[in-house]
């Protein structure tokens, strides 16, 4: 049997309290008016639409990120009971003929036609649900806190793990619980993730048609790696809240791109390469547990043979070698020496772990570049897959009971948890002023 | 007559002519306020006709302001600087969506200095047009002088090789000064541009506050000040009627103030007295003009003698928890020694984010309050509370019920919730009706709306109590219930009852009952009460979903703050500028070191300057540097970093005055050398 949802349904014409109805109307109108998504949902969730409250609820939240409220309805997207989906068809065809009221009408005509569509029946003013009463002033009486439940262990992680699931369990172990064995949270991301992601696209397809960029006619690696930046960033255009944004990040990442290719060619004649793999799968089976990741780019030297390993960064990176080393030693970074692993393991032989800044559209591409055994050494990238082994392995034992909060306020700034996360550490005060 | 035990400044003061603009100014401490009250006392006795206005507050002109528009029938409801900010964000909005027809024409281009990051582009634009409010400057004359100073500047640029204005640039920004003529035409484009946008939207903003008659306090005082000039005869009958004005603080007038007393008392300001201290001029959230408005008064009387020394304390310890243990520690001992909580203050320069010297505080039971520039709504607490109204608007925003879940009232395990989170096994129950799952080849995307609605279902719908603990599945349950009963009471009861009946039965008490946590959970939820009251009385028609969406927006918002009297049985801890006009008898000037007392200098990303003209800081564009020539030069030539830290420095011997009998001054961590920001701490040994 379906579950049941909270909330009752409501077929027959009722009584309703009137500035509830007046502001329905008033939204209806607007949706009549302008057809704007969002006068629909207020509409659903309103208690004059006769969709159940809960019902309601999760078709706003589904509609917000897939397709339109009505065409959501339409095709039942939600398992639900059948009265309570008999409601929302019910909505969804009165919505419609609110839609399809004549525009010439009166104002008055109109707010007539809507409570009728509805089947509300108007009554005369009074205090309006949300205004004030005689409720005391003063204290407020509170719940008696509970003990809390006695801690189980968390199950264990059964899927496979990432360097970043250890970056950010190292970093916050309660935020790996957020993002990773609850996933309840969706973790928008921002502008800046945005235009990262349409930077390794672009250059995802660029390299695709230049894999040596020694041997390419510069004018069309710029042509093209121009094209690449536009239509990446087009398919990744949702990602920027507003046209301005991302007509300017656009223009910035056009302005990198020339100086990618400026570095790029100088950095293909002093050493020649083969971009050998683009978005590369890297996996690794580290004491039985699997880890999975991409790597954006592989480059083969053409006179040692040996491989590169390269990430693009867009956002704040350790500016030089030992930077990252230190990231890497303190177990605050496994991405690279992840990589480094799987490549070896799948018998190559890794020479230079390269970090390559997109962020900064003002200062020339300068890398930072890792050469292994040296400035980042054996013994580091030792000391980091141990350390990936002992993490994955505390996760994977299912013997964690309590996933703690970082001390770090910092770690918070951007956290998409905050809210959920009622331990996380006090902030610092503002250090700048003005 | 209580005027012969007055000293002979201050009788002076009190017996100075009424007909002529008054200055008292002094030290806090000297007198200066007891003489403004004596006069004043006078005035009522020698001049029984007359209404004399008080401005013993900045605020008291806004009120005027607002009694005085409303008088002519004009509409205004008060507003604060974070609504203003959303109706600065609606002037924006055309802006941001490209559909300017100068920009589609190509006559602006959109990349000026911050527009690629648009939330940023718009506090800052905001920040500086508030400042040109406080400074008088109208939308106009703001360009005018922006395209001018322009004009002149890259006309005849500075030198910028001035071994001097190099050597006090940071080596960071040298490249902004290698600015060839090219670059520097360039420059000139861009602030122009800037200045045209930043232009409109200043006035279209002020077209919709006046439209919609939402106004900030600044705002009612420029609207009743242009509603003097339109109406002369109205300023000769408020003259008439009220014949003299007393202000206090008379430091922290601002421009428009200033402007809006002389409207009505001519430029002589013949019968207003000032009151003030002109080294007590910090604030720095609004311009304000002290020293012009000293000028102003024909006769000047200094206050030059303190009546008080309190007894001076340093302390420095090794972290921020040290600090705030130290300073819990001896709060609670001067408690001990029979001081009233409300005598004593803990002052910061910013009370944004002082949770760990509140939570030292009430782990020694000391109840405490904190004023100033704290958001409300961001409050843990509050956020508890805040999180139980979105669990019944919207059972979907997993955030604020997974905050719920875990939290003191239901107390769930971690176990728990990672299974509520999780698929129901019994594929009798799907989530959609049709599970689309994606090929197995397919990389994970950021987005899947099983997550979006996963969570909700399984509490709502009970979907996996079964693999619940009994005892996690009990509390689930009893959740599940309240909330039942909740989202039907959302439906019958008035607000205020609902979200008392909410609260009462599914928010846990912090503490036990009257200690210093339970106290201090009461003030929280208090405040949040009040300010989501207000937001229905102010919109009578506002859904639950409205007052959650007002709480959300407000969150993050740093324009929020909280102000009142001290609270009877609380600790005070206050910034500086929620401090001001009170005196404690003891005090903790906290955090007393660079970059906290005194911040660090960080100038807005938009300067103005009268002769200048607009000071972008960021270069936008094809450039090499990433800030503007002309900024690095203003900063060097306005002495711009010089005069942030002597304000600062105002602030902090402000803060050292609010005491009567003792201040301790804490710091934490090693001293620096004081070279980039200065120590005060340490100057005081």
């Amino acid at each position: 049997m379906q579950g049941r949802l909270v909330g009752a349904v409501t077929p027959s014409p009722v009584l309703l309290e009137s500035a509830r109805v007046s502001a329905f109307v008033d939204d209806a109108l607007c949706w009549h008016r302008s057809g704007a998504e969002s006068s629909l949902l207020r509409l659903i969730r309103s208690s004059c639409s006769g969709v159940a409250h809960d019902a309601a609820a999760a078709y706003a939240t589904l509609s917000l990120r897939t397709e339109p409220l009505l065409d959501a309805i339409d095709r039942g997207r939600l398992a639900l009971a059948p009265d309570e989906r008999e409601s929302l068809i019910r909505f969804a065809i009165r919505a419609r003929r609110v839609r399809a009221i004549a525009h010439e009408l009166s104002e008055e005509s109109k707010r007539e036609s809507v409570l009728q569509i509805f089947e509300i029946a108007p009554m005369p003013a009074q205090t309006r649900a949300g205004g004030h009463d005689d409720a005391p002033d003063g204290e407020f009486e509170l719940a008696e806190p509970v003990p809390p439940e006695p801690a189980l262990p968390v199950a264990r992680w059964e899927k496979h793990f990432s360097a970043s699931a250890l970056n950010a369990y190292s970093e916050c172990p309660r935020r790996w619980f957020y993002k990773y064995a609850c996933a309840a949270v969706e973790d928008r991301g921002s502008a800046a993730s945005a235009y990262g992601s349409a930077f390794h696209l672009a250059l995802e397809d660029f390299h695709g048609e230049f894999p040596r960029p020694g041997e390419a006619d510069v004018p069309a690696m710029r042509r093209r790696l121009r094209e690449c930046v536009t239509w990446a960033f087009e398919r990744n255009r949702t990602g920027f809240a507003t046209a301005v944004e991302f007509e300017l990040q656009v223009r910035r990442a056009q302005r990198t791109a020339h100086r990618y290719v400026d570095w790029i060619v100088a950095a293909a004649k002093e050493a020649p390469f083969e971009v050998v793999g683009r978005e590369v799968a890297a996996e690794l089976d580290l004491e039985g547990r699997p880890f999975v990741g991409y790597i954006d780019r592989l480059d083969r030297d053409e006179r040692s043979g040996g491989t590169r390993v390269v990430d693009y960064k867009t956002g704040s990176i350790a500016t030089n070698a030992q930077e990252y080393g230190a990231e890497v030693r303190a177990y605050r970074d496994f991405q690279l020496p992840f990589y480094y692993w799987a490549r070896t393991a799948g018998g190559d032989r890794v020479t230079h772990l390269v970090l390559i800044p997109l962020r900064d559209a003002l200062l020339d591409v300068r890398p930072v570049v890792m050469h292994v055994g040296r400035s980042i050494t054996f013994e580091d990238l030792e000391r980091s897959r141990a350390k990936m082994i002992e993490l994955s392995g505390q996760l994977a034992a299912g013997q964690i009971e309590r996933f703690e909060t970082t001390a770090d306020p910092s770690a918070c700034t951007y956290c998409a948890y905050a809210i959920a996360c009622a331990q996380k550490p006090a902030a610092s005060g503002p250090r700048f002023g003005s | 007559m209580i005027v012969l035990e007055l000293a002979p400044e201050q009788r002076r003061a009190v017996e100075a002519p009424f007909d002529a603009c008054v200055a008292i100014v002094g030290p806090s401490g000297s007198g200066k306020s007891t003489s403004l009250a004596q006069r004043l006392e006078r005035c009522r006795e020698s001049h029984p006709g007359a209404q004399p206005l008080l401005f013993l507050h900045n605020a008291a002109f806004a009120a005027f302001a607002f009694e005085l528009l409303r008088a002519r029938g004009r509409n205004a409801t008060l507003v604060d600087d974070v609504d203003a900010e959303l109706l600065f964000a609606r002037a924006c909005e055309s802006l941001f969506a490209m559909q300017w027809e100068t920009i589609a024409q190509q006559q602006l281009d959109p990349e000026v200095p911050g527009l690629r990051s648009p939330e940023r582009f718009l506090s800052s634009a905001f920040r500086l047009i508030r400042r040109l409010r406080d400074a008088a400057i109208a939308p106009q004359t703001f360009l005018a002088r922006s395209l001018q100073g322009a004009t002149e500047f890259y006309a005849n640029p500075p030198n910028f090789a001035d071994p001097r204005l190099l050597s006090a640039t940071k080596a960071l920004y040298h490249d902004s000064l290698d600015a060839s003529p090219q670059e520097l035409n360039r420059q000139y484009r861009r602030e122009i541009d800037l200045a045209k946008i930043l232009a409109k939207l200043y006035e279209t903003y002020v077209e919709l506050a006046e439209r919609d008659g939402r106004m900030t306090e600044r705002d009612a005082v420029i609207a009743a000040g242009a509603l003097l000039h339109a109406e002369p005869g109205l300023s000769s009958e408020l003259r008439a009627r009220h014949r003299f004005a007393f202000v206090d603080e008379a430091q922290d007038l601002s421009a428009i103030q200033l402007r809006f007393l002389s409207a009505i008392f001519g430029d002589a300001l013949a019968g207003v007295t000032f009151c003030g201290d002109p080294a007590a001029e910090f604030s720095a959230v609004r311009m304000t003009c002290g020293r012009e408005v000293f000028a102003r008064a024909a006769t000047t009387v200094e206050m030059r003698e303190r009546y008080r020394a309190p007894h001076r304390e340093l302390l420095r310890v090794r972290d921020e928890r040290d600090e705030a243990d130290a300073i819990a520690g001896r709060v609670a001992d001067w408690l001990e020694e029979g001081h009233r909580a409300e005598r004593i203050a803990v002052l910061f320069r910013s009370v944004a984010n002082v949770a760990a010297y509140e939570t030292a505080m009430l782990d020694r039971e000391v109840p405490a309050a904190i004023a100033g520039d704290v958001n409300v709504f961001a409050d843990r607490r509050a956020l508890d509370a805040l999180a139980l109204l979105w669990n019944v608007y919207d059972p979907f925003r997993h955030e604020w019920l997974l905050r719920t879940l875990a939290g003191p009232a239901f107390g769930l395990s971690d176990a728990s919730l990672a299974i509520l989170c999780g698929e129901p096994p019994d594929p009798q129950r799907p989530l959609f009706a049709l599970d689309e799952e994606p090929p197995p080849t397919a990389r994970s995307g950021r987005w899947s709306p099983k997550r979006d609605l996963r969570l909700g279902w399984n509490v709502i719908r009970g979907e996996r109590d079964a693999e619940l603990s009994d005892d996690g599945a009990q509390r689930v349950a009893r959740f599940r219930r309240l909330r039942e009963n909740w989202l039907e009471a959302s439906r019958h009861e008035p607000f205020d009852r609902f979200v008392r009946r909410v609260w009462r039965e599914g928010l846990a008490r912090e503490g036990e009952p009257q200690s210093a946590r339970a106290r201090g959970q009461q003030v929280a939820l208090g405040r949040l009460y009040d300010r989501l009251r207000a937001f229905c009385a102010a919109d009578p028609r506002a859904t639950l979903g409205d007052v959650l969406a007002h709480a959300e927006r407000r969150i993050d918002s740093d324009l929020e703050s909280w102000d009142a009297p001290p609270l009877s049985g609380f600790v005070q801890i206050r910034s500086i500028e929620a401090a001001r006009g009170h005196e404690f008898d003891r005090v903790v000037v906290a955090n007393a070191f660079p970059g906290a007392f005194p911040r660090y200098y960080s100038p807005d990303a938009f300067l103005f300057s009268p002769r200048l003209g607009m000071i972008p800081k960021e270069n936008a564009g094809d450039a090499r540097a990433s800030r503007t020539a002309k900024f690095s030069y203003y900063v060097f030539a306005s002495k711009a970093p010089q005069h942030y830290y002597a304000r600062e420095r105002r602030a902090f011997d402000y803060a050292v005055q609010r005491a009567r009998q003792r201040v301790l001054i804490t710091a934490h961590g090693t001293p620096t050398r004081g070279t980039s920001a200065p120590e005060f701490l340490e100057e005081l040994r």
